[in-house]
């Protein structure tokens, strides 16, 4: 009886963090979903956010817990791919306030650092531009049992660089020609690549620019070069043309995310990256904590708390 | 003559043995034909390549754009296109272990 009892509680335990298995659009995700093909189940469910009708303090909430969920579910994840020793490799690109930044703030949030890290590198030294392009990305690659997410990635030679004039035509047509083929590789090797493309209308990005522009604490992401770039805008979209359709490969497939509204944005783009890996929940094995064994006092004595320099209590 | 009709335009040309981009110098032969099937826009040589990919008939033929820019996004499609075949044959032998009839295909 006990033992039953203790089933069904685990059972209710493992249901709440899975989220509602009798969910259709959940069970239809995780069926279709599959990592060579395009067959993500785009279930057309009916979401507060979708509907403009719903007040904001109930989409808000509605957004607060499936955030909650899917933080819950990428917990799974992370779990599954540090016991299954999987690679994992996400590329977020996109336009400058396109979302990214804050999606990916979402998906390492509740994450391990030492599993689940982001790569935002820099311009490249006068060194690494000697160096093969790729170098500088193959350095961060992910290890047996970690995921990267990459926020930019090697795609800036086709999009920014080539926008902006940085690289010259043949290093540009080169990058279309090597990139497949070096995520081919990556593939190969055993690595998963997820590439996500943030898509954001001429307008919503224009109106987030000036709320930047606006916010001292957003200021600083705004740089010169976002300002040129909404100069660009149709080389911008060439570019990602050329880039998406010379890119897409089946081992290595662009999704692109609507972005123009940032919750429904970060929502999609977490559950789709759930979707696409057959994680399981393993419960990991019951612990019993044994009894503390009795210490021997060997004469310490805790110094004097003045000799420490403790943070201000000004809370 | 029409603003156009002074800059030069781009021939691709797919055969069984190679894919060749050729420029054409306004007047000079060949021009005309090229302007009468021209394509312009990067998007509609994409738009086309899918067309013909989807049609299974084959890539050969001469293809003319105005821009080298689309005419080298055309050919580079129809090259990936032939090398995505190879990897893909690549990867059914490399993975083949011999309890299946063939190895695909």
């Amino acid at each position: 009886m006990g033992k039953k009892k203790k089933r069904k509680g685990e059972k209710r335990a493992d249901k709440k963090i899975r989220g509602n298995k009798n969910d259709d659009s959940a069970r239809k995700t995780k069926k279709e979903a599959s990592l060579g093909g395009v067959t993500v189940a785009d279930a057309p469910t009916p979401s507060p956010l979708a509907d403009p009708n719903t007040p904001k303090k109930k989409r808000n909430k509605f957004y607060e817990r499936e955030m909650r969920r899917l933080h819950v579910e990428l917990v799974v994840l992370q779990e599954w791919i540090k016991r299954e020793g999987r690679r994992v490799v996400v590329i977020f690109e996109g336009r400058d306030a396109a979302g990214k930044g804050g999606v990916i703030k979402r998906i390492i949030e509740p994450l391990n650092p030492r599993i689940c890290r982001v790569v935002a590198l820099g311009t490249p030294t006068d060194r690494q531009k000697t160096q093969w392009y790729f170098q500088r990305y193959a350095a961060e690659l992910p290890a047996a049992g970690e995921m990267v997410l990459f926020d930019r990635s090697w795609y800036n030679r086709a999009g920014v660089e080539r926008v902006m004039g940085f690289c010259t035509d043949s290093e540009y047509w080169e990058f279309l020609r090597s990139c497949p083929e070096y995520e081919r590789m990556l593939v190969r090797s055993g690595a998963t690549i997820v590439k996500y493309w943030f898509s954001v209308s001429d307008e919503e990005q224009e109106r987030r620019f000036k709320a930047r522009a606006k916010d001292p604490t957003k200021r600083w992401k705004l740089s010169p070069m976002d300002l040129e770039s909404r100069n660009r805008w149709q080389a911008y979209s060439r570019a990602k043309d050329e880039m998406l359709v010379h890119t897409d490969i089946a081992q290595a497939r662009w999704y692109v995310v609507n972005s123009d509204d940032k919750k429904r944005a970060r929502l999609n783009c977490i559950s789709h990256l759930l979707s696409l890996f057959p994680y399981e929940y393993a419960v990991p094995k019951k612990m019993k904590l044994p009894k503390r064994a009795p210490e021997k006092r060997e004469g310490y004595l805790r110094p004097p708390l003045e000799n420490q320099n403790f943070v201000p209590e000004i809370y | 003559m029409a603003e156009t009709d002074t800059l030069p335009m781009f021939n691709v040309i797919i055969d069984s043995h190679s894919v060749t981009l050729r420029k054409i110098m306004p007047r000079r032969p060949g021009y005309r034909a090229a302007k009468k099937k021209m394509i312009l826009r990067q998007r509609d040589a994409i738009e086309f390549f899918r067309r013909l990919k989807a049609a299974g008939k084959g890539f050969d033929g001469v293809y003319s754009f105005q821009f080298l820019d689309t005419a080298k996004t055309f050919a580079m499609l129809f090259l990936e296109a032939m090398e995505k075949e190879v990897q893909d044959n690549m990867d059914r032998v490399q993975a083949y272990d011999g309890t299946a009839d063939s190895s695909g295909g």
